[in-house]
């Protein structure tokens, strides 16, 4: 499974996590550790897509990160593809 | 439309326990496996238990 690279793929994993633990604290609103553990994932996918961001372009089109001359958005491959 | 009558079949009763926050998978494993909870990891393996057993 390397369809993607390794960057793009921690990306996918961290937010994989956080919608799971989104999940569970819908349902688990009290729970601290859950909450932890959500917030620290959280603060790691942040700095991660800044990372990613600025190593390979970026992953929205508009609004989260700046681009590079030349505008980056309609590079081909996508950013997620190289 | 199919009317259940008399005893047969009975409604059903869905009992689902309250997940408590335990282990979790690392998160790139998680991602493959599809979940992030052990408690919630059931693999599809139809060769084993499953329809032609």
């Amino acid at each position: 499974m390397t369809r993607y690279n390794k960057d793009f793929e921690e990306l996918m994993a961290l937010q994989f996590a956080i919608v799971e633990l989104n999940l569970f604290l819908d349902t688990h609103p009290d729970d601290e550790q859950a909450l932890r553990d959500y917030n620290r994932l959280v603060e790691q996918f942040e700095m991660a897509k800044k990372a990613y961001t600025e190593k390979y372009g970026p992953l929205v089109n508009f609004g989260y990160g700046k681009s590079k001359h030349p505008w980056q958005w309609v590079n081909e491959p996508w950013p997620w593809d190289r | 439309m199919y009317q259940p009558s008399g005893d047969w079949p009975m409604l059903a009763i869905a009992i689902v326990p309250y997940q408590q926050y335990g282990k979790t998978f690392p998160i790139d494993e998680a991602l493959y496996k599809g979940t992030l909870f052990p408690d919630l990891y059931r693999p599809y393996k139809p060769e084993k238990g499953g329809y032609h057993d």
